[in-house]
């Protein structure tokens, strides 16, 4: 009898516990989806303004984009992501140059092709949460040649600042991470990771030199090899 | 009718049976026809829809862009009916009448800002959803990236379009509004195409890629993907030093 009591008391405890615990849950779900979106917003708004400015020319505006990629992004955690099982194949040195070379690389595209736009307002349409804590911001593009492209960012919370930084973009349908990866993971097959950083490294020249506008400073002193 | 299918049917097994090795098995073929294509949009397609680009103000372009997209509409909401989606085959009928009349033809799709926005759909994506696997990837002559069943299915779609039933409608027409779309198409997308080129590492993967996972979303109707947890796992790669990177 004391036994049916006591597992009674267990049970009516846990359900107490649970009653507490699971709004506790949701409502640290509902904020992360919060931070993520207001994180995304922030950066919209950014992108937005700079390509509003009218007083930069175009290269100004693509430098002055990229400096918020360089920002916004989670560098080290897409480079990864990318990368995934190959990332062993890397040695120390490799794996570095790696992330210096796909930052430059992917804050370069992101610039040059954000640039061209000017008539454009985006939409955030919504946010999910995903498995491993990631958010999902979903937005939409209003106006001039994009006009209902969906882009959607997947955020992930850093460990140490708490901050919210971009891992993939999805745009209608297609992410970054995984094209990236099914390109990189066939040159690697082919040709080891030298061919790899050999190719970044080239593309990167390539888009230095033929626009001549000086890297941003995060990546002149990661490029030059100290800071 | 009766014979296409059966050898449709006969066309879908064979694929499926050559599914073995990836996404890809016939990879070198078409990385042949891949070039072929390149070399026809570098010297034809590209420098005409440069003069297009450069001739039409972009309003026209929207306008042109709209009409044809209205005249996707009845051929969508067939396939809606053979997707079991009565709701959305409704909604593209009423969004084609509606830009037939207050859109003025279709050169303006109000029914798209009235949130009767048309999602394309297609054979290809008819077969898909009931679960006709797509097979190989195909690289198809002119047109393009496609697999075996929507390389197959587009021929469907050519016999139930508006154009084709109707007997008094001139193949000059026909045409001048497939071209009209291939071009328009083309040059909206100008400088996100040979940024493409220039950056990818490379090309042909990511267009294989890209083309990949937008065919999928358009089939899930732009649902999100299926969550997959492992793709976005990097726990058990070892962290980077912060003084490597410096």
């Amino acid at each position: 009898m004391t036994n049916f009591k006591q597992i009674a008391a267990l049970a009516l405890a846990l359900c107490a516990l649970l009653a507490w615990a699971q709004p506790a849950r949701a409502e640290a779900q509902a904020d992360a989806v919060a931070a993520a979106r207001r994180a995304l917003d922030g950066t919209i708004a950014d992108v937005l303004a700079a390509l509003g400015d009218e007083s930069l020319d175009l290269p100004a505006k693509r430098k002055r984009i990229e400096e918020i990629a360089l920002a916004r992004f989670d560098f080290r955690t897409t480079a990864k992501l990318v990368l995934k099982r190959d990332w062993r194949r890397f040695d120390k040195t490799q794996r570095a140059e790696f992330v210096v070379a796909f930052r430059e690389y992917l804050a370069g595209s992101y610039g040059s092709r954000i640039s061209r736009y000017n008539q454009e307002a985006v939409d955030v349409t919504g946010a999910r949460l995903e498995p491993r804590g990631d958010v999902t911001v979903m937005t939409r593009i209003r106006g001039g040649e994009a006009d209902g492209v969906a882009a959607d960012y997947r955020l992930r919370k850093q460990r140490r600042s708490g901050e919210w930084l971009i891992i993939d973009v999805v745009i209608e349908g297609i992410s970054l991470v995984s094209n990236f990866r099914s390109q990189f993971a066939e040159m690697i097959s082919s040709g080891g990771p030298t061919k790899l950083l050999t190719r970044l490294q080239q593309i990167n020249a390539d888009r230095a030199a033929g626009r001549e506008v000086d890297l941003p400073p995060g990546l002149e002193s990661a490029t030059s090899g100290g800071s | 009718m009766k014979l296409y299918a059966a050898l449709l049917a006969v066309l879908l097994a064979a694929g499926c049976a050559g599914t073995g090795a990836g996404p890809d098995p016939w990879r070198a073929t078409n990385e042949r026809v891949f070039a072929f294509n390149e070399t026809v949009d570098r010297y034809a397609l590209e420098p005409v829809a440069r003069a297009w680009d450069f001739v039409l103000p972009d309003f026209a372009q929207r306008r042109i862009a709209d009409f044809l997209d209205n005249l996707g509409r009845p051929v969508t909401a067939v396939h809606d009916i053979l997707q079991a989606k009565p709701l959305s085959a409704f909604r593209h009928v009423w969004g084609f009448a509606m830009n037939a009349t207050l859109g003025i033809g279709g050169l303006f799709d109000v029914a798209g800002m009235a949130g009767l926005e048309h999602d394309p759909e297609d054979f290809g994506q008819t077969l898909a959803h009931w679960g006709v696997p797509g097979g190989p990837y195909v690289v198809m002559p002119f047109l393009g990236p496609s697999n075996f069943r929507d390389s197959n299915a587009i021929f469907a779609d050519i016999l139930i379009s508006p154009q084709f039933l109707l007997p008094d409608f001139p193949d000059a027409a026909f045409l001048a509004q497939r071209g009209a779309g291939i071009l328009n198409a083309r040059a909206a997308a100008l400088e996100e195409i040979e940024e493409s080129r220039a950056t990818s590492v490379d090309f042909y993967v990511f267009v294989r890629e890209a083309w990949m996972q937008n065919r999928a979303r358009q089939i899930r109707d732009g649902a999100p993907p299926p969550a997959d947890d492992d793709f976005y796992d990097i726990d058990d790669l070892d962290d980077l030093d912060e003084e490597d990177l410096e």
